[in-house]
């Protein structure tokens, strides 16, 4: 079997092109995962645009935000070589309104019978993958969190369930503080 | 998770089970009947909940069942808008601008474009080069998933751009489009595109080079057929044994079946028969209506008789589709010029809506009946998983025995690999397979 790439641009050489763009203009990406019309699916929308409100001005004009719905890979695979991702998302496995971290180099290792914090929206290929993907095709994990919410409903209609909608703000501030951290280059 | 078997002491029953993986979206069940190496029952079960969209858009107008049924699939939005925008356009006699119409087969170009490359690369070929997921082949062959990632990503532009969206758009309107692009927001996603095409031309010589396992059958095929075109939204629905209808008449020669073990309907001829839908029917029926490139590259492989009489070979179709899909995205891209309006202007009322369209799995079709108040009183949706699995099923039972004397665990990867084939919902999680073994008496 042949190995593409001859006689035609380089996939990964556009991906490389893409990361040089966005450390030209966005060092740090927000990635807005979940569907707004399935419940608690939807926190991640609500918060970030309240944690993005509270960044100061100079700040914010640093940070992309993406509302994909769904992660793609190449979300992560184009983030610029020192730039960071926050993605944000519902979680099942933790209760209702609890607020989590997970490094996304410890994303790709998380299974559902540990326990632990799994993305809620681990839609086309489970999340663990496709943070993977993005470290294959790197050459090193990305840098960067998921920041989730644990959810309990997430069945069709838009509105948040109490416990969830009770702690949007520390979600939000968590949110807030984990760009920051991003965009002073934690790792 | 390895299999276990379990002697079954009242008889000489045997049944193999493994336990079910929880990181997947949809699951999937597999139960065998077999007697003396011969597959007596092939049963494909899908515990997926049953969805109740088609009461959800009761009492809805047109334009918002349009916006509802797109959430019913996160990989293929756009077919459920084009089947049901097609359907009420046709119930009440609108007329959309020939811009619109091309623009909506860009539209559905880039739905095919994501969905191919995502099946090709990440969910498909790491079957048949012995991976158990795209991430351990990414391992080996990072320009590989790196390309099909690329190709991807050129589809979801596509829909970005005209949908407002790569996810579940929000564009599409009962007469044409809430928004149409400028020209030059679509000549942006030239050098993409061009460099897909060459990806992608890549792809089907990659993918004709697999190794498929040996299996042999004579399918029942169905696709929508344009005298022109490669079919997307119009044509008529033809088979290979002869049927020809409207897109609007599906229900004159199928009808659904409820089936024991499964929450999906199945759909079956009138008179009982299974069918095959997808991209491997589409190929073999209406190939010389590809596009130039996808058709000199598809004659290339030399595996148009394999892909029409060997599932595994659907692998070479899809990328032979996704060809198709971004060459001529490339052309409607330069040919390009917007509609003088986004949209015509229509009246609600009654009617009988229905419409087929080709989803990158293969046709689905959507029926409406609307009120007096033009509000839906009925829906019927016909997604082509249900429609695929008895084909599956019938499939499943040839090419069991082959793999019956093979450890669990290879038996299960064999079985996953030729479900895969199809493409159905399923097929997202990287090993969704309870397969069960039952010696019978």
């Amino acid at each position: 079997m042949t190995e593409p790439g001859q006689g035609v641009a380089t996939p990964s050489g556009a991906f490389a092109a893409a990361r040089a763009r966005a450390a030209a203009c966005h060092p740090v990406r927000v990635i807005v995962l979940g569907d707004r019309h399935r419940s608690d699916d939807g926190v991640a929308f609500v918060a970030v645009p309240a944690a993005i409100a509270e960044l100061a001005r100079q700040d914010a004009e640093r940070v992309e935000v993406r509302e994909t719905g769904q992660l793609d890979p190449a979300d992560l695979v184009e983030l610029a070589d020192d730039g960071g991702a926050v993605v944000v998302d519902a979680v099942v496995g933790v209760p209702a309104g609890e607020v989590v971290v997970v490094p996304l180099g410890i994303v790709a290792t998380v299974r559902p019978t540990a326990g632990a914090p799994v993305p809620r929206s681990s839609h086309v290929l489970p999340v663990d993958q496709l943070v993977g993907l993005a470290a294959a095709l790197r050459g090193a994990p990305p840098r960067g969190v998921l920041v989730g919410m644990g959810g309990e409903q997430f069945g069709f209609g838009e509105g948040l369930s109490p416990a969830v909608d009770a702690a949007v703000p520390v979600f939000a501030a968590t949110i807030r503080a984990e760009i920051e951290r991003q965009l002073a280059g934690a790792p | 998770m390895p299999g276990t078997t379990a002697p079954n002491a009242a008889a000489e029953e045997r049944t193999y089970k493994t336990g079910y993986l929880t990181r997947v979206e949809g699951e999937g069940s597999l139960y065998l009947r077999v007697k003396d190496g011969e597959v007596l029952e092939a049963r494909l079960g899908i515990f997926e909940a049953p969805r109740y969209f088609e009461q959800l858009v009761v009492g809805r107008t047109p334009d918002e069942v349009i916006d509802i049924v797109a959430r019913i699939c996160g990989i293929c939005p756009i077919a459920y808008q084009m089947s049901a925008v097609h359907a009420f356009e046709s119930g009440l006699g609108v007329e959309v601008d020939p811009a619109v119409r091309t623009l909506r087969r860009l539209l559905y170009c880039g739905e095919w474009i994501q969905s191919h490359a995502l099946h090709v690369y990440l969910l498909h070929a790491p079957d048949f080069l012995g991976y158990p997921s795209a991430l351990a082949m990414a391992g080996d062959h990072r320009e590989i998933v790196a390309q099909g990632l690329a190709i991807k990503k050129t589809g979801n532009e596509l829909i970005a751009a005209l949908g407002g969206r790569s996810i579940h758009p929000v564009s599409v309107r009962v007469g044409g489009f809430s928004r149409v692009p400028r020209r030059s927001e679509l000549e942006s996603l030239r050098p993409a595109l061009e460099a897909a095409i060459e990806m992608s031309r890549a792809t089907v010589e990659l993918v004709a080079g697999l190794q498929a396992p040996a299996f042999e059958r004579e399918p029942m095929l169905v696709s929508l057929v344009h005298p022109s075109e490669y079919p997307y939204s119009d044509g008529r629905i033809v088979s290979s044994d002869g049927l020809d209808l409207a897109p609007s008449n599906w229900d004159d020669a199928f009808e659904e079946q409820h089936v024991e073990g499964t929450n999906a309907l199945h759909a079956r001829t009138k008179d009982g028969r299974v069918y095959l839908l997808g991209p491997a029917a589409r190929v073999s029926l209406t190939a010389e209506r590809l596009h130039p490139l996808a058709f000199e590259a598809l004659e290339r492989t030399g595996l148009r008789e394999q892909i029409r009489t060997n599932m595994h070979w659907s692998i070479v179709a899809r990328a032979v589709e996704l060809l198709h899909a971004v060459a001529e995205a490339r052309d409607i891209v330069d040919g390009y010029v917007p509609p003088a309006e986004p949209r015509v202007p229509w009246t609600p009322g009654a009617g009988h809506c229905a419409w087929a369209t080709e989803a990158p799995r293969g046709l689905l079709f959507h029926r409406y009946e609307l009120d007096e108040r033009g509000l839906v009183a009925e829906a019927q949706i016909v997604p082509p998983t249900s429609q695929n699995q008895g084909a599956i099923e019938q499939d499943l039972a040839l090419f069991a025995p082959a793999v019956l004397g093979l450890p669990h665990a290879e038996a299960t990867r064999r079985l996953e690999q030729l479900i895969r084939a199809y493409d159905p919902c399923i097929s997202c999680a990287t090993h969704f397979l309870d397969l069960r073994i039952e010696e019978a008496d």
